[in-house]
Order: structure tokens, then C-alpha cells, then sequence
């Protein structure tokens, strides 16, 4: 068929749609039966693809059965239903309000399925199932052909939609079948409206205003999207499908997506960067790796490693896999290994991003990483206590990969909300110390399975049992978030005070003596004293650092005795070590463990939107506090001003509130601007039309310098946009002299009919006679002001309510 | 209607002299009804023929014969029943026994106004032959060609009410009228003023009888009238209102290329009755009704009701500085 048939068959014929909105008399016509049952029979073989494609697991066969007859039997019965009750139905209204709740569903059910069965579905599948739903009632109602056009439009996109994401193995000969059915409906369909062609082949009008407006929307969302915050575009809407895990976020109803998500994807083509990819491919290099690609198996390393480190032993299959896949890039010619494409092209960007990064971050920011913990403090120096290595590590295999289970601390502290996902990826970092989230519960390494690669000590600080971290290779994370508002309930958290060393653990709350620290005791007592012992004091040490004393990398401790003491009570400025060490002597001294922490602290103003990863640079650095709850956990604590901790992930609604809170903020830096803008906006939206008047008077006046001829013209034109500003618009089916006999135009009649005079005159008279005066256009032009005709609007809108009282 | 001077130039003071001359001698035929009689003086000058549909004394006699008088033509009038033949309204040869030869006894239509009461009640056949004689403006009798006069002018009347045992025209036939009206009841102090003019007094009659119009005057308005210009946006104005009559849906057949030259003729005479030399939109709206009202196949206010969509759905010429004429 030919694709202007297709096309105007779709679109239907102009005779059939002004039939169809034809005025209250005219009822919209009924299509033909025959063409009835192919539409309902196209969207049930769509319903069925789709059907298929949800469960193309194949383990729901019985389901998939199921739920196929139950389509065929709804769907047919309420076809004849409304078949039967055809002339009731169509004179009703009842068909759009059932539609829509048909359409809403699948939405309203998916909340309560989540909650009672705790089972639910992808959003993308929630709305093809939602859309799904609206396609088969369109196709019972398919009496009107507007409803069938919408029903097979809606097929043909489900059908497409379902071959482009899945492989049943049902699936072709059931889209062949959809394709011989459609094609079959737009015969039918075509061939019923034929006879009206004949009639009236007039063109349609295109509405320009709703494409206009159609189209302006997506841009105008676009560009409000791209209004907040510094992102790009693309950014501010990743993640708008929570599929992918685009947001750094598991949601537990989403399909497996690509990118930065559950499955990463390697390139294996023009590597010209890298990302934390778990399958990403390996090459047999000179640097030390995890996986160096040797096999005791197999005869010795391809290739001579020069320091050789503790690796693991891939098994053969993949082993294979990788040098046969390897092998096909090179016979293709598309070679990748990184050192080679160190020395070809590109070198410098690449060198360049290996020496800016020490390594990058996936996942939620901002985010401390933990590198070395100290106990031990002698008033100038902090130093770390042997922690003891834990014993009887294991691996966890999930799905597809192996987790080294990290003993959990704090048990029975219920402070912890939800889990945080975190990939480490090293780029220039030295030695073996895995920068680690606080409360880790499990890391990863791509199939890595033994326990023995890993060390954990009593600080829950990860080691790789080997001299150097592996480059290029993803480290994953989770680790729990603790919410703080759970650990101000005094109720549920008892922090133990101690004031005297029983224990080598006890060294955390172990002080030099000394003059200096008794002022510091003191400064401490001072700041929490009127609050009750807990949590409200920590978090008072905390806030007051935070808000009294100034962040300063540029100065130094310069005292010999205490630097802290200096700090504190002298300089009020420092760096971050002094602020941590200024907030870990303070707990201490009023009885509360407290411990220093160096590692590096992921900034999520460096969060770079095109790798979507967190550049952790060496600038990056950073010490914090940490502070014993008791039972071994240990909460972080952040007495530098300028740095935050990773919040627990937040809610839909604290999402919501979140955007409410920096959109409020925004107003608030701009509240001068903001101010100004809405008086302004304000003004012009009050006076559009007054503005819209003087605009286009100011327009017809430039056109003096035309000929008074064309001055009239452009008066009557004048006219009527006065009338349709004061809400008096003529329709486009009238003249004005016509127009002029409404009777809210009563006063000025005789002034509208001498506008449309002259302008006649001009635009008709094919021999002038006389010429336009321009001072009696000028003086029409005054008499018809819009503010007289606003007059005349409101007079007669008040004599229509008095009439009506 | 506001007239400017400069819109008054145009037409000859004479011609419009005449002309108020018959409008007045109708409006004092028919009291009330001057936008019956505006419409009457358009089919007039535009050369066109009146079918007017009403019920019975409402005045349409009286309009026809007051119109014959004031043109100053004969007035022929035909009461048209189902025995009427088409030789009682051309004419015929009858045999004179004194000359020995036939002789041509001319029929009504050899006047220059004709009345043909109740029109729907003569059978199609005598129908047929006042038609071909509107439309050609001859009749031929036993094959004889008769011409009949320039000014010849038909008003036809129908009864809507009592369709007993009549011949409803037929379209093909109806497009021969250039306009159907309905006269209509007159407003109450109109008849107040008709029962008062009524009563004898012994006062002699205001209205006189003579003629308005001189011989040839006639036909003379008229040429005048078919020389007022039509601008290219008015035409195709027109042309869209024909097309959109074409493909409305209540419509089984649309505004024939015949009717819209009577659309524009008729909106000629319209622009020629308010002094200007040119039409206008508004000039196509004053006579779009009675001049569609006949030709659509439909009741009166059903006819109404199609042609006021006809006319939202065309938008009439937007003033443009780009296309004055």
C-alpha cells in the first residue's frame, strides 16, 4: 500500500471528522463490524507479543497462558457487550472517564502489589502494561474510528517496543501475523471511508497552534531541566526511568539497563577511557594485575611479568573466551590495549586522566573514604594502634559475583537506613589499602572468589593481601548509611561514656596530661554542659567547629606543645586535621572514644557528567573524627566546615523536598533578582493586553510612513485586535461592519462601520477615487481605544448580571 | 447602512432617484417590510427572477403588482392550478375564420412583470415552459420564436403550509429564481397603521400609480449594475462560499457555477443600492440567504440555519496591506 493511503487512512478522511465533530445534532459515526473485529483482533495480537515479551523468562508459562485467555475472553465479551448497547454508549459520555480508568490501572495497582506481595514491575513495563490496557478497551470501542486509529497506533508501537527488547521464541510468527493483520485494517478502513473521499477530497486545516504548542513543551521542560543545577541537561534528567540505576541508585523493580548500572558495559573500540567496568577486557600487560592472565593449567605467562604479585587463576572457559575474543578484535583490526594506545594517539588526554585521578568514584557522594585510623595521641602526634587483622574471613556468591563478607559492627543499633553501592576504581593510587566507605558490609572484585586476597583489621579498613592495588580494576562496595536523626533518639542509642583507660581499646579515650588539655576539657565542658549527655553533646562539638572556626589549608600549627590548644583557643583557623584532631581531643576529654581518621573525601562538586564517575584527586585528602557508639561501631564525624556526609538515600518525598529546598535557596541568593523579576512578570501579565494594544498601535503608527491607503487598512486591522484584546473578538466568518452590531458595540457602531468603510474602500475599489485623510483615521483610531472598548465590555458584562439578578 | 460621500459618488443621482422612487412606492404597498423590498430591488437590477414563498395575504400580489406599476411596465398575472397549460401562460395560435390564417394570441408572459400565484400547484409540464421562458427570455409556439421583453420579471409565489396535491419545483428549476424570500407577518404597529389606512374617509389615495422609471430606464440600472467591480478577494470569497456549499454535509447539491454568477450579480446590485462602485464582503452577506435559500433544496429556516454554517466555516478577506486592490 501505498505510504500517502497509509497516511491518510490514518489521519482519516476530512468529511469523517467533521462528522465526527459535528455538532450536538450530528451523532459521530459508527464503523463497520467487519473492521470492528480486525482492530480488536490487531490489539489482542499485540496484547499477546507483549504478553510473551514480559515473560519471555519462560518461567511463567501457565501465567502467560492465562493471562492470553483472559485477554481474548474480556476483551471479546465487552466487544459484543458494546456492540449490542451501541446506540446508548455512543450518545453517552461514558467511554472517555472508562478509558481513563482502564488506562490508570495498572498505576493505581502497582503501589498496592508492592506493598501487600512485595513483588512489582519495572516502570517502563508498568507503563506498557498500563498502555497495554488502554489499547485493548480502545480496541472495544472501537465503534468510533477515532478510538480504532488510537488502538492500532498504540499496537503497532507495542509491538515494535516488544521486538526491539525481546527474543521469545513466539515472537516472529506472531509479529508476522500482526503485520499481515494491519495491513488488512488499513485496506478496511481505507475502503469504508472511500465513498466520503469521493464527496469532499478538501484539505484539512493544521492546527499551528497546538503543533506549536506540542512542540514547545519538551523543549520548555528541557530547558527547565536544565535550570537547576550546574549539570547538563542530560544529567538533570538521567534517571527519570529509575531502569538503569542511572541515579546510582538499585531500584528493586527495575529491569537490568546499561551503562552505570547493574550490568556495565565495556567497550572493546576506541578505548579512550575508563570507568569502573566489571567485565571490561583484559590485557596481558607489564604492569602488575589482579588478574594476570595465567593459568597453572596452561603452560607459562604469554608474556614476562616483571613484578609478578599475588593473582588468581581465571578458569579455562573464560580464560578462552577472552584470548578468542581478543584474537577476533585483531583480526578486525580493531586492536585495543592500553598500552599501545599509550603510545599511538591520543596520549596526552590519556596520560592526562591518569594524572589527575588517583582513582574515581561510582556511587552516591559526598562520600569519606577510610585509609588509616589513629588511636593513640601524645598532644602532638597521632599515631595508629596495631588493629587486629579479622580472622575467618568468607565470600558470599550472589547472582554473578563473589562478596567478602566484612563483619557487621553495632549490632543492635537500629540507626542504620538503607544500603549505599560504591565502586572503587584505582588509577594511581600506591599501595594496598582499599579507600573504604564507613560500615562497609561487603566488597566485590569481579571474579575474585577467594577470601585470602583480602585483609580486614578492626577498623574496617580493606586491604588487598598484595603490595599494590590493582589498576583498572573495579572495587564495589556496600556499605550501610546511618541516619543521624535515629541516633538523636536518645531511646534507641546509649553512648557509653568512659573516663579511664581499662583496656588497649580504651587508648581512644586516652589524653596527655597537661594544663592545655584541661582548657580544652574545659572549653568542651563549656560547650556541652547544659545538654544531656549523648549524642546532643557530640553533635554540639561538631556543629560549633563547623560554625565558630574557620577551614584554612594555608595555615600551619606552629605550636610545639599543643596545636590543638592553638587552634582552639588562638588561631580559630587550620586545616582539616586540626579540626578533627580539635574535635577527636574534645570528646575525649569529656569521656567519649574518639579517633582520627585520614583517607580522601569524594567531592560531589567534581562529579564529571560525561564518565559519570567522582574524580578523588590528591588535593582530595582529607581527616575526620570518628566517635564510639559502643559495641564497635564507629560514626563518623565531620567537624570541618565545607564537607558533608553521605546522607542515607533518600525517599520520593524527601527527593521532592530536596528540589522544593534548592529551588528555595535559589530564591533566596536571588531574592533581589527574583523579586524584581515577579514584580515584572507580575505587571506584564496584569497589562498583556494593554502592552499587546500599545505594541501594535506603536506598529500602525510606523506604517504613517506608508501610503494613508495602507494606514487605513492597517486601522481596521488595529480594530479588530482591540476587539479581541477587550474580549470582544470578531469571528472569522463575519465582517466588521457585521461585527459592529452586536449590541455591546451599540456606542461606537457607527465609528467601527466608518473603519470598515475606508478599509473597504482601500481593499476593494479597484479605482480610487478619493484619498484616506489620515487625521480622521487618527481620530477613529482614539474613539476606539482599547480602553473604550474594555469600557463598553465591563458595561454590558454588568447589565448582563443585573439583568440576570 | 453607513454611506460615505466618497462611497456615494459613483452611480448617476438620477439612476438613484429612480430607484428610491420604487422603494418608496413598495414601502407604501407594503408597510414594514423595507428589507423584503431592498431584497426585491436587488433581484430586480440584477436581472434576476423572485420566487416568494408564504402563506396566503401576507401581500405578495400586492408586492408584485405595486413593483409592475412603479417599473412602469404591463403587469400579466397567472393563477397557476393543475388544469393550466403551457399555452395559458405563452400564448397561442388560434385560426381566424375571417383572415383564413392563424394568428398568435400572446399569453402572460409577454408582460414585463408576471405574477404566477401559487406556482407549485401547475403541473411540471406548464412549470417547464414559464422556466424556459425566465431562463431564456423567449417562448416558441408551434415553432414559432417569440422574444419577450427585456424587463420581463417573475414573481413567482408558493404556499409552504398546504402541499396537498402540488408539484414541488424541482432544483434544476428552482436555480432559474435568483432569490426565494418570505414576506413574513408585519410588526404591529405596521398593521395598526395598515387598518387605519384602510377605513375610507373620502380622502384620495397618497400613492400614485404612475411609473418610476422611464422606458429603457430599466435596462439601463441594470447594465450599471452588471458593471460595478468585484475585487479579487471578494471573488475568491465567493468561489469559497460555492466550494464549502459543495462539501457540506447537509447539503445534497451545492451552489451551481449558475448560481454563483447570480451570488455575484445579485451582490453587485446590493453594492449599486449603497452608492458604491464596488462590492464588498459585506455586500455577499446582505444577499447570501435569499439567493442560497433558493438553490439549496431545503425548508426555509433548515436553509437558514446550513447557510450561517456555510458562512462561520468561510472566513471573509482579511484586511491585508498586501492585497488592496
Amino acid at each position: 500500500m501505498a505510504p500517502d493511503v497509509v497516511s491518510r487512512t490514518l489521519a482519516g478522511p476530512r468529511s469523517l471528522q467533521r462528522q465526527n465533530s459535528a455538532s450536538a445534532d450530528d451523532k459521530p459515526l459508527i464503523t463497520s463490524l467487519r473492521l470492528h473485529i480486525i482492530c480488536l483482533v490487531l490489539s489482542l495480537l499485540a496484547a499477546f507479543i507483549f504478553t510473551l515479551t514480559e515473560h519471555d523468562d519462560h518461567e511463567h508459562t501457565l501465567w502467560c497462558v492465562f493471562e492470553i485467555v483472559m485477554q481474548t475472553l474480556l476483551a471479546s465479551l465487552a466487544t459484543i457487550y458494546f456492540r449490542v448497547r451501541i446506540s446508548l454508549l455512543n450518545e453517552t459520555g461514558v467511554v472517555t472517564p472508562v478509558l481513563v480508568m482502564v488506562a490508570s490501572l495498572s498505576l493505581i495497582c502497582e503501589p498496592i502489589q508492592r506493598l501487600l506481595f512485595g513483588t512489582g514491575h519495572a516502570f517502563e513495563m508498568l507503563i506498557m502494561h498500563s498502555q497495554c490496557n488502554l489499547m485493548l478497551a480502545l480496541a472495544v470501542c472501537g465503534f468510533r474510528m477515532a478510538f480504532q486509529r488510537l488502538a492500532v497506533m498504540i499496537a503497532v508501537f507495542t509491538t515494535i517496543f516488544c521486538c526491539t527488547i525481546s527474543d521469545a521464541s513466539g515472537l516472529m510468527p506472531l509479529t508476522l501475523l500482526f503485520v499481515a493483520t494491519a495491513v488488512t485494517w488499513l485496506v478496511a478502513a481505507w475502503w469504508e471511508t472511500v465513498d466520503r473521499r469521493i464527496v469532499s477530497s478538501e484539505t484539512g486545516k493544521i492546527p499551528k497552534t497546538w503543533l506549536a504548542t506540542a512542540a514547545a513543551l519538551p523543549l520548555l521542560a528541557l530547558l527547565a531541566a536544565s535550570g537547576f543545577g550546574s549539570n547538563k541537561v542530560t544529567t538533570a534528567l538521567k534517571g527519570f526511568m529509575p531502569s538503569s540505576g542511572g541515579t546510582g541508585e538499585n531500584d528493586p523493580f527495575s529491569r537490568g539497563g546499561v551503562n552505570d548500572g547493574d550490568a556495565l558495559i565495556a567497550g572493546n573500540e576506541n578505548i579512550k577511557s575508563f570507568g569502573p567496568l566489571d567485565d571490561a577486557p583484559f590485557v596481558e600487560s607489564e604492569q602488575p594485575s589482579l588478574y594476570d592472565v595465567f593459568n597453572d593449567q596452561f603452560d607459562a605467562p604469554p608474556k614476562k611479568i616483571k613484578n609478578q604479585q599475588r593473582a588468581i587463576a581465571l578458569p579455562p572457559e573464560m580464560m578462552k573466551h577472552i584470548h578468542q575474543k581478543m584474537a577476533e578484535a585483531r583480526k578486525a583490526g580493531r586492536e585495543f590495549s592500553l598500552l599501545r594506545s599509550e603510545k599511538r594517539g591520543n596520549r596526552d588526554r590519556i596520560r592526562d586522566l591518569k594524572t589527575k585521578a588517583l582513582f574515581y568514584i561510582a556511587g552516591r557522594t559526598p562520600l569519606h573514604l577510610r585509609m588509616e585510623v589513629y588511636d593513640i595521641f601524645d598532644g602532638m602526634e597521632w599515631a595508629p594502634c596495631d588493629a587486629e587483622p579479622v580472622l575467618g574471613l568468607n565470600i558470599t556468591k550472589t547472582e554473578d559475583r563473589h562478596w567478602l563478607n566484612i563483619p557487621q559492627d553495632g549490632k543492635g543499633f537500629e540507626v542504620y537506613a538503607g544500603t549505599a553501592a560504591h565502586s572503587v576504581k584505582n588509577a594511581n593510587l600506591n599501595g594496598n589499602i582499599v579507600p573504604t566507605p564507613a560500615h562497609p558490609v561487603g566488597v566485590s572484585i569481579d571474579k575474585v572468589d577467594r577470601a585470602d586476597m583480602y585483609q580486614v583489621d578492626s577498623t574496617k579498613v580493606v586491604r588487598m593481601n598484595r603490595d599494590s592495588l590493582p589498576s583498572m580494576t573495579p572495587i564495589s562496595f556496600v556499605s550501610r548509611c546511618v541516619d543521624r536523626s535515629l541516633i538523636a533518639d536518645s531511646h534507641r542509642v546509649t553512648i557509653v561514656r568512659r573516663t579511664t583507660v581499662r583496656t588497649l581499646n580504651d587508648l581512644t579515650v586516652s589524653l596527655p596530661p597537661g594544663e592545655k588539655m584541661e582548657a580544652i576539657r574545659r572549653l568542651a565542658v563549656q560547650w556541652t554542659d547544659h545538654l544531656p549527655r549523648g549524642w546532643p553533646q557530640i553533635a554540639a562539638i561538631e556543629s560549633r567547629l563547623r560554625e565558630q572556626y574557620a577551614l584554612n589549608r594555608e595555615v600551619a600549627a606552629t605550636s610545639e606543645t599543643s596545636p590543638v590548644h592553638e587552634f582552639l583557643f588562638e588561631t580559630r583557623t587550620g586545616g582539616e586535621y586540626l579540626f578533627a584532631s580539635a574535635a577527636a581531643v574534645m570528646l575525649r576529654s569529656i569521656g567519649y572514644p574518639a579517633r582520627l581518621v585520614s583517607g580522601f573525601y569524594a567531592r560531589p562538586d567534581r562529579y564529571d557528567t560525561d564518565s559519570r564517575h567522582t574524580p578523588v584527586m590528591a588535593e582530595d585528602a582529607h581527616f575526620w573524627c570518628e566517635v564510639s557508639l559502643g559495641a564497635g561501631m564507629w560514626l563518623t564525624i565531620e567537624p570541618s566546615p565545607g564537607y558533608d556526609i553521605l546522607q542515607p538515600p533518600p525517599g520520593l518525598l524527601a527527593r521532592l523536598w530536596a528540589v522544593i529546598a534548592a529551588i528555595g535557596q535559589l530564591a533566596r541568593d536571588n531574592m533581589a533578582l527574583l523579586t524584581l523579576f515577579c514584580l515584572a512578570a507580575t505587571i506584564v501579565v496584569l497589562n498583556r493586553r494593554r502592552l499587546q494594544n500599545m505594541l501594535l498601535t506603536l506598529r500602525w503608527r510606523l506604517t504613517l510612513r506608508k501610503s494613508p491607503s495602507t494606514l487605513a487598512i492597517g486601522l481596521a486591522r488595529l480594530v479588530d485586535h482591540r476587539l479581541r484584546l477587550a474580549g470582544i473578538r470578531r469571528s472569522g466568518g463575519t465582517t466588521l461592519r457585521r461585527w459592529a452590531r452586536q449590541p455591546v458595540l451599540a456606542p461606537v457602531r457607527e465609528e467601527l462601520a466608518r473603519v470598515a468603510d475606508l478599509a473597504d474602500e482601500v481593499m476593494y475599489q479597484t479605482q480610487r477615487t478619493g484619498q484616506v485623510d489620515t487625521s480622521e483615521l487618527d481620530l477613529l483610531a482614539r474613539q476606539l481605544s482599547y480602553s473604550e472598548l474594555c469600557k463598553l465590555r465591563s458595561r454590558a458584562a454588568a447589565n448582563e448580571s443585573t439583568h440576570a439578578a | 447602512m453607513t454611506t460615505s460621500e466618497l462611497q456615494k459618488q459613483p452611480s448617476a443621482e438620477s439612476d438613484l432617484q429612480a430607484v428610491d422612487g420604487i422603494r418608496q412606492r413598495l414601502n407604501a404597498s407594503l408597510k414594514g417590510k423595507a428589507d423584503v423590498i431592498e431584497m426585491v430591488l436587488v433581484c430586480l437590477l440584477s436581472r434576476g427572477h423572485l420566487l416568494l414563498e408564504d402563506k396566503p395575504g401576507l401581500g405578495k400580489t400586492t408586492l408584485a403588482k405595486a413593483l409592475a406599476e412603479s417599473i412602469g411596465g404591463h403587469f400579466a398575472r397567472a393563477q397557476c392550478t393543475p388544469d393550466l397549460l403551457p399555452s395559458d401562460i405563452t400564448g397561442f395560435n388560434i385560426f381566424n375564420q375571417k383572415t383564413h390564417e392563424f394568428e398568435f394570441r400572446k399569453g402572460p408572459v409577454f408582460s414585463e412583470v408576471l405574477l404566477a400565484d401559487e406556482i407549485n400547484r401547475a403541473t411540471p409540464r406548464t412549470q417547464s415552459a414559464l422556466l424556459e421562458a425566465m431562463a431564456e427570455r423567449q417562448v416558441t409556439v408551434d415553432t414559432q420564436r417569440y422574444d419577450l421583453s427585456d424587463a420581463f420579471f417573475v414573481i413567482a409565489t408558493q404556499n409552504p403550509v398546504d402541499q396537498h396535491g402540488t408539484y414541488p419545483l424541482p432544483e434544476a428549476q428552482l436555480d432559474r429564481f435568483a432569490m426565494k424570500l418570505s414576506v413574513g407577518y408585519p410588526a404591529m404597529d405596521d398593521e395598526i397603521r395598515m387598518l387605519a389606512e384602510a377605513v375610507v374617509d373620502g380622502r384620495q389615495p397618497t400613492v400614485s400609480s404612475d411609473a418610476c422609471l422611464q422606458a429603457g430606464q430599466l435596462q439601463a440600472l441594470q447594465a450599471r449594475v452588471a458593471a460595478i467591480s468585484v475585487a479579487t478577494p471578494v471573488q475568491d470569497y465567493l468561489v469559497r462560499i460555492a466550494t464549502e456549499t459543495r462539501s457540506h454535509m447537509s447539503i445534497a447539491l451545492g451552489l451551481s457555477p449558475r448560481g454563483l454568477l447570480t451570488l455575484q450579480r445579485a451582490s453587485q446590485a446590493r453594492a449599486f443600492l449603497a452608492g458604491r462602485d464596488f462590492v464588498t464582503p459585506d455586500d455577499v452577506l446582505d444577499v447570501i440567504f435569499p439567493v442560497l435559500g433558493v438553490r439549496l433544496g431545503l425548508e426555509v429556516r433548515e436553509a437558514a440555519r446550513v447557510t450561517q454554517e456555510v458562512l462561520d466555516a468561510v472566513t471573509v478577506p482579511a484586511y491585508s496591506e498586501k492585497s488592496p486592490s
